[in-house]
């Protein structure tokens, strides 16, 4: 894999580390530091921190409410996921039953969340290698999963939708018809960029065989999501730990946990387009069984001392809330775990002994939910020095390296 | 009111009936064979499904891992969260056991003027990136970690404030700057 | 020179390149700055271009309340745009700080870390409101770089309002 036995330790020179022409000087500025020999990648770092806003330190300020507001706006991409799972959380430590009906239009919402999530990064894995025809076309279909949430929920992100004791607003029968096409249309171009993602070979071949995450190394890692679901981990929290309407919808029988066992950034790519079609059908489900009867239940501010675990499955992986209360309307403590912070570890692991030109894509397979600063560092081993390169440039050079070298394998 | 007092108390454990009946026979064979290393009264099964609270001596950790990973396949780590109980400072592991399909979370107590407690990124991998952040934010030591660096808060970061415990009020003057309130010490809550 | 002073800003009034920056959010107003160039409300037929390099830009669109990590690097980025620049602050965390206000990492909007030309609200603003606030700002430009408004008028026109029942529009344009 690489040229020599032990990694060498790269001590970049004291007096001046000439990071590229963008940064002059700037300590350590990266997200990922990759030494490279040549053009193979036998190092990486991970450093994260830029989006650390300290939500955990002002969440015990606020009152619950004013949580589900707050923790919302983690992710404008998943923004549902937090909002349903913390009210899910402030729920069982009152330990209150919400109305079925409430917990079946929180479900639609997630899965809703689900689909507009995988379609947004089928997008950007095909700009990643340089498809930007398969980019517009995806985005302009996630258009209409975003009318639909808008007509449910009042917003195209951070739709807010749920409050303590259920949700805040009704899906009018009205609406139901309008649902339910445009669910029919998302089915059919989904099953379109199905076709597109299997058999065009400009796609396929920048994805098959890299970025490659064996099944007991995922396993150890602790990776989430379809990250891990495309390396065989049978990890889905919708399956293992369901609530709120999976557990009807689990109990039909019709829905499967989706698994790929190739265990490459293709094998994750399949995993994702599976699961926006069943996303949808479950959609369908959900709006043709939805029962009638009220969306909420009150719930008295004051939540008595308890310590629950909320698991959900968000469009990333597993998301976790730990929350402590202790009496009052506040929080005593509450624990975000989101998914993406899980998948870094193994992301370290497959960026190694592969090119250059393929770290683009490995860096978005695992639909990283980072703030886009998108700043990589190469650090060339061989040479002693340190470069600081935009992940769009790295793109572009990615792009043009395949152009030069193409990959005739499988 | 953080922590248990002699009426109020966090833990809601659920009673021994069939919808807990797999918990239940989980937590009995925990406390059975690793009677020692487990505190046995902060151990319960609570009454939302698939949840199992244990507490663990902290330098009976390590061992408990290994059993956990030997005998009931503990594979799925989810994260490590930390709490500051007023005397003591707490992490908890949450694990997750699939094939039993119930959630573990481990807690260990450290003493607050000594946290320290052996790492098991050795074991688990996957807490890499947790157990330096619980250090940088409760200031839980998790001894023999490998690789200890700043992770989350800015590099010009003092050295022994960590914003999460409940004492913490920010010297640097940034909720002043804000104009809004922040976080409240404990005497005020 | 008269003349090509004034073509040279006609050009920029014109055909604005921009360049966008996340300083610490939710990413949740960079989608829809991306979703603004996307098919369904498509910038580029303005001219507007997202350029990578702060070096070719003429206006940086600037989301997220700025956390202490991300401020020296702000201003670098800020220092490296030719003149004469302009920031818009998109987004009500890049306007005060939003929800994030009173955190001990955030600093409370991007005019804590540099100067700002536009304001945009919304949490997210919608990508036709993103358009709307560029285009307030482009006249407000023109006024100043003596660009005659009735010049600008053409092509700036609003686009039709989204109607909710989009399905079927949308199964025409996917014929194509």
């Amino acid at each position: 894999m690489t040229s020599t036995s032990n990694r060498t330790v790269v001590i970049p020179p004291r007096v001046s580390i000439p990071i590229g022409p963008q940064h002059p000087a700037l300590k350590e500025p990266a997200m990922f530091k990759l030494t490279v020999e040549g053009e193979l990648i036998v190092d990486a770092e991970v450093n994260i921190g830029y989006n650390h806003r300290g939500v955990e330190k002002l969440a015990e300020s606020n009152t619950h409410i004013q949580n589900l507001y707050l923790l919302a706006r983690i992710c404008g991409i998943c923004s549902a996921t937090h909002n349903g799972n913390y009210a899910q959380a402030v729920e069982s430590a009152a330990e209150v039953e919400i109305p079925e009906r409430a917990r079946y239009i929180r479900t639609l919402i997630w899965e809703l969340d689900r689909i507009h999530s995988h379609i947004l990064w089928l997008g950007v894995a095909f700009h990643e290698v340089g498809f930007d025809t398969a980019f517009m076309y995806t985005w302009r279909d996630r258009e209409v999963a975003m009318d639909m949430l808008e007509s449910i929920s009042g917003n195209r992100v951070h739709h807010d939708m749920n409050t303590v004791g259920g949700v805040r607003r009704d899906v009018p029968d009205e609406l139901v018809p309008k649902l339910l096409r445009g669910f029919d249309k998302l089915k059919e171009r989904m099953r379109y960029y199905r076709d597109v993602v299997l058999h065009e070979k400009t796609f396929w071949d920048r994805v098959a065989g890299v970025g490659i995450l064996e099944t007991d190394v995922a396993k150890k890692m602790g990776a989430v999501g379809p990250t891990a679901r495309g390396s065989n981990v049978p990890v889905d929290v919708r399956f293992n730990d369901p609530t709120q309407a999976y557990v009807p919808m689990m109990d039909t029988g019709d829905f499967e946990m989706i698994l790929n066992d190739r265990c490459d950034v293709a094998g994750r790519t399949i995993v994702r387009v599976e699961e926006t079609i069943q996303a949808i059908e479950m959609c369908s489900w959900l709006v043709k069984n939805m029962p009638d009867g009220p969306i909420r239940e009150r719930v008295r501010p004051r939540i008595q001392p308890n310590e629950v675990l909320a698991r959900h499955e968000a469009p990333r992986g597993e998301l976790i809330h730990y929350l402590v209360t202790n009496g009052t309307d506040k929080p005593e403590r509450i624990k975000v775990r989101a998914p993406t912070h899980a998948n870094w570890v193994s992301m370290a692991h497959t960026l190694k002994g592969n090119y250059l030109a393929d770290a683009p894509i490995i860096l978005a397979a695992i639909d990283p939910c980072y703030s886009c600063t998108d700043r990589v560092v190469v650090v060339d081993a061989d040479e002693q020095k340190m470069e600081l390169v935009p992940l769009d440039v790295l793109r572009v050079r990615a792009n043009k390296w395949y152009k030069e070298n193409p990959r005739r394998d499988e | 009111m953080s922590g248990a007092e002699a009426e109020v108390t966090e833990r809601r454990p659920a009673e021994r009936d069939e919808l807990h009946k797999r918990e239940y026979d989980l937590l009995d064979t925990i406390l059975q064979d690793m009677a020692d290393a487990v505190v046995a009264e902060e151990c319960y099964v609570h009454v939302q499904p698939r949840r199992v609270f244990v507490r663990v001596h902290p330098d009976r950790l390590r061992e408990f891992i290994r059993y956990m990973q030997r005998e009931h396949d503990m594979w799925q780590v989810s994260t490590l969260s930390g709490r500051d109980l007023g005397d003591d400072l707490q992490a908890n592991y949450h694990f997750f056991l699939n094939d039993k399909k119930i959630a573990i979370t481990i807690k260990v107590n450290v003493p607050r003027d000594k946290p320290e407690y052996p790492s098991i990124t050795d074991l688990v991998p996957g807490v890499d990136f947790v157990e330096n952040e619980i250090r940088e934010m409760f200031g839980i030591v998790p001894v023999g970690h490998p690789n200890p660096r700043r992770c989350e808060l800015p590099e010009n970061w003092p050295g022994e404030e960590y914003p999460l415990r409940k004492d913490w009020a920010d010297p640097r003057g940034l909720m002043k700057r804000s104009k809004t309130t922040g976080p409240r010490p404990k005497e005020e809550l | 020179m008269g003349f090509l002073r004034r073509l040279v800003d006609k050009a920029k009034i014109k055909s604005p390149w921009v360049f966008h920056f996340n300083s610490g959010g939710c990413n949740g107003c960079d989608i829809e700055i991306i979703a603004a160039l996307m098919p369904r409300l498509d910038l580029e037929r303005f001219g507007v271009k997202l350029v990578g390099s702060p070096r070719h830009a003429d206006i940086m669109l600037c989301t997220g309340p700025v956390t202490e990590q991300i401020k020296p690097r702000l201003q670098r980025i800020y220092e490296q745009m030719a003149e004469p620049k302009y920031v818009v602050a998109i987004g009500s965390c890049a306007c005060s700080g939003g929800v994030f206000r009173g955190a001990y990492n955030v600093l409370g909007g991007v005019d804590q870390a540099i100067p700002v030309t536009a304001y945009v609200p919304g949490c997210p603003p919608k990508p036709s409101a993103i358009m709307h606030g560029a285009y307030q700002l482009l006249q407000v430009l023109a006024e100043i770089m003596g660009v005659s408004p009735k010049e600008l008028a053409p092509e700036f026109e609003e686009p039709p309002a989204p109607t909710v029942d989009t399905t079927e529009t949308g199964a025409e344009v996917a014929q194509t």
